[in-house]
């Protein structure tokens, strides 16, 4: 509530920069975001003031403006994430949470801002695979404040795993998701950690666990066994069938991260939409030709590589799980690849596609 | 035929078409090769897993098809080795790497082998990496992530300098403290350095709780061999740490990545300064003080700004990531850096990048 009573302070992550004519660019330095506006000299002047100390009357009263078009603007630079409320400077102070809030706090207004990290640090996410992406996701999540995780995965740590994935000596030769779960717990002991050493072979197995996770519970397939297409398929299926949101990590090729698609069921392309498009883009240079088939194949890869395909990942799930229509998820009927060499993001869009059939 | 037991390469697609069309697709590069051979050479290639002698080979080819095609084979064979198509199966046990290190790199040596096209080319790259000295100021969100991978990536002797203690808003985002290390207020470079040793226990490691400032004695704190400065110091702003360390690295020919992700640019791509290629950090501050000479915000109502930044643990690790493949470049030698930056955006994932040329004019690198 913005009363005439109320101490705004101006962000302090936010410029306000005079760009000419009476307009005003306001900076949001964390998100690299620009909203700008066209005010008065002494409104400007009064939102220069607000320091989270001084009222809006007093500062109406230091600028000679007029106090309901200074509360109005108060209000609406307020939902737009430039001015925080009272005792927010307070309440982030005493939270170790705090660099997460500030950021959520460039898309949600400050009495808000709490409301919504509730929502991620309560949503249970399931981790499908263990591995060098599903490790980094894992940490990554625990890092952000999300609180409740599903782990499944059936392997063991090996030497030749640890060039890549969060693992190191001292867990070779343990399971990963025991492995995995006390890294969690030494960063966050309010952690809760469901463990499931097994290896997800039907939609069924799924659907089980979703239902008992709920509603809300994300999915990220981060599991490339038999193949990244397998499972992705299984995840679809149990999806659709219960609605959970669910994001697929991608991987890495050589110079590339992948970057997959996060899907809600019903409402955007599914994976197989996906699939049906990229079979289409594949054009005519690899029509009628078949792979020779190498199963001892060991493809390279490495940390970095896994690291950046898994902060998508966990960028896409801190966006579902928020729930909020003004940060909502990005990779949403796409996929992407991060080029290393060249720096530049690729983007591939993945519209749902009727004779899917996944829409309503 | 100098194989022994011709292996084909695992960073290589092999593609067919009809009975003798073949298609070798170069992940690294994509590249492709497109050969017609007669249909039992094509078969041969499933041959290839690194388990059969090459005389072997040719014997079971002249026994199925006859000894015109064993002569026509060992050709094939030949061409493959010096496309690069196949390698010893064993070439990471030969590689005279330490058996702990093969083990754990071999997926990083594939990689390596499939960028730089030799095995002797991709020993040669992680032996550098194995013997480099990492000089790492700030060891904050980046920092800490980066070091993290490069750890992975098998880099073992650092130098880690950072004035700071750990508090309990840093554990959130950080690759190494746990809760205790804030509650006992150590400082950042001891906590960091004893949660690494913990889990690499054969990595040399030395600390320094020195503040970044121009009073500094930077002589005393980087080694003779340091090999790769790293910038992750974000206070009191990275451009001005970067302009201190740069002036320093600059007339000793010494490499300075400049990690980016500090505080307010989350994001960032940070960019690689080899003194006498590349822009030095004095290029940048002058190249960015014009670009925003129009752009001057009002004075801030609120004084005190240091706890306003706000970011994602995600973030951080992009950052990581993306300086961690600068750094992997630099010790591969596979491409000349050049000048600029980048900036993840977070509502788009859209990359915004920027190029930054040398000044000749500039007083710190001009001459080098």
């Amino acid at each position: 509530m913005i009363a005439e009573s109320s101490r705004l302070r101006l962000r302090p992550s936010v410029a306000m920069v005079p760009i000419g004519d009476g307009q005003w660019q306001f900076f949001l330095g964390n998100t690299r975001r620009s909203r700008h506006y066209r005010l008065r000299q002494d409104l400007a002047s009064a939102v220069a003031q607000m320091d989270g100390h001084a009222t809006l009357a007093e500062i109406a009263g230091r600028t000679g403006s007029d106090l309901h078009g200074l509360k109005a603007l108060a209000r609406t630079l307020h939902e737009s994430c430039i001015l925080e409320d009272d005792g927010f400077e307070q309440r982030l102070a005493c939270s170790p949470w705090r660099r997460v809030l500030n950021f959520i706090g460039d898309y949600v207004p400050s009495d808000s801002v709490e409301i919504a990290f509730e929502r991620l640090s309560g949503t249970e996410v399931l981790i499908l695979g263990a591995g060098a992406v599903g490790s980094w996701v894992a940490l990554q999540l625990c890092h952000s404040g999300v609180e409740r995780l599903t782990l499944v995965d059936d392997d063991t740590v090996a030497m030749s795993n640890l060039n890549r994935s969060l693992y190191t000596l001292p867990d070779v030769g343990q399971p990963k998701v025991d492995a995995l779960t006390r890294r969690l717990r030494a960063i966050n002991p309010r952690l809760t950690v469901r463990r499931r050493r097994q290896r997800m072979t039907d939609a069924n197995e799924l659907l089980g666990w979703l239902r008992e996770a709920g509603p809300a519970a994300i999915v990220v397939d981060c599991a490339d066994l038999p193949s990244v297409d397998a499972t992705s398929a299984m995840v679809d299926s149990a999806c659709r069938a219960t609605r959970n949101a669910y994001v697929i990590a991608g991987g890495y090729n050589l110079h590339l991260s992948l970057i997959g698609m996060t899907v809600i069921p019903g409402r955007t392309a599914c994976y197989h939409c996906g699939r049906l498009t990229l079979e289409e883009l594949q054009g005519d240079e690899l029509v009628g030709l078949r792979k020779l088939a190498r199963p001892w194949r060991n493809i390279g890869n490495l940390a970095p590589l896994a690291a950046i395909t898994a902060s998508f990942a966990v960028n896409e799930v801190i966006r579902v799980a928020l729930s909020d229509s003004r940060i909502p998820p990005a990779m949403v009927n796409r996929r992407g690849e991060f080029n290393f060499l060249t720096n530049e993001m690729h983007f591939t869009s993945l519209p749902p596609r009727p004779e899917c059939g996944c829409m309503p | 035929m100098s194989l022994a037991a011709p292996y084909l390469r695992d960073g290589i697609d092999v593609y067919l078409r009809g009975e003798d069309e073949v298609h070798f697709v170069f992940l690294a590069t994509r590249t492709r090769i497109v050969l017609r051979v007669r249909p039992y050479l094509v078969e041969a290639l499933a041959w290839l897993d690194g388990r059969q002698s090459s005389e072997d080979l040719v014997k079971r080819m002249d026994h199925l098809h006859g000894t015109q095609a064993g002569a026509r084979l060992r050709t094939f064979l030949d061409y493959l080795e010096h496309k690069g198509i196949t390698v010893e199966p064993d070439w990471l046990e030969r590689s005279g790497l330490e058996g702990q290190a093969v083990a754990m790199q071999q997926r990083q040596l594939s990689f390596l082998l499939d960028v730089l096209g030799t095995p002797e080319r991709a020993v040669a790259a992680q032996r550098r990496i194995g013997k480099a000295r990492i000089i790492c100021f700030g060891v904050g969100g980046v920092g800490s992530w980066l070091l993290r991978q490069l750890l992975a990536m098998g880099f073992r002797r650092f130098v880690l300098i950072d004035h700071d203690t750990v508090s309990e808003s840093d554990v959130a985002r950080h690759a190494f403290f746990v809760p205790a290390d804030a509650a006992k207020g150590s400082h950042k470079v001891v906590a960091t350095a004893e949660r690494i040793l913990e889990q690499f226990p054969h990595v040399e490691i030395a600390t320094s709780d020195s503040a970044l400032t121009t009073m500094t004695a930077l002589e005393e704190i980087i080694p003779r061999d340091a090999s790769l400065i790293i910038n992750a110091a974000d206070q009191p702003y990275i451009g001005y740490t970067s302009v201190l360390l740069s002036r320093f690295c600059v007339p000793r020919r010494l490499p300075l990545l400049v990690a980016g992700g500090f505080d307010a640019h989350l994001g960032s791509v940070g960019e690689m300064i080899i003194p006498g290629v590349t822009p030095c950090a004095d290029c940048y501050a002058a190249h960015f003080s014009d670009a925003l000479r129009d752009w001057v915000p009002m004075e801030h109502p609120v004084a005190d700004r240091r706890d306003a930044a706000g970011g994602l643990c995600s973030l951080s690790v992009f950052a990581a990531g993306a300086a961690a493949m600068q750094v992997l470049r630099l010790f591969t030698g596979e491409d000349e850096p050049c000048g600029g930056r980048g900036e993840l955006l977070f509502d788009s994932y859209g990359l915004d990048a920027f190029t930054v040329q040398r000044r000749p004019d500039c007083p710190i690198c001009a001459d080098t």
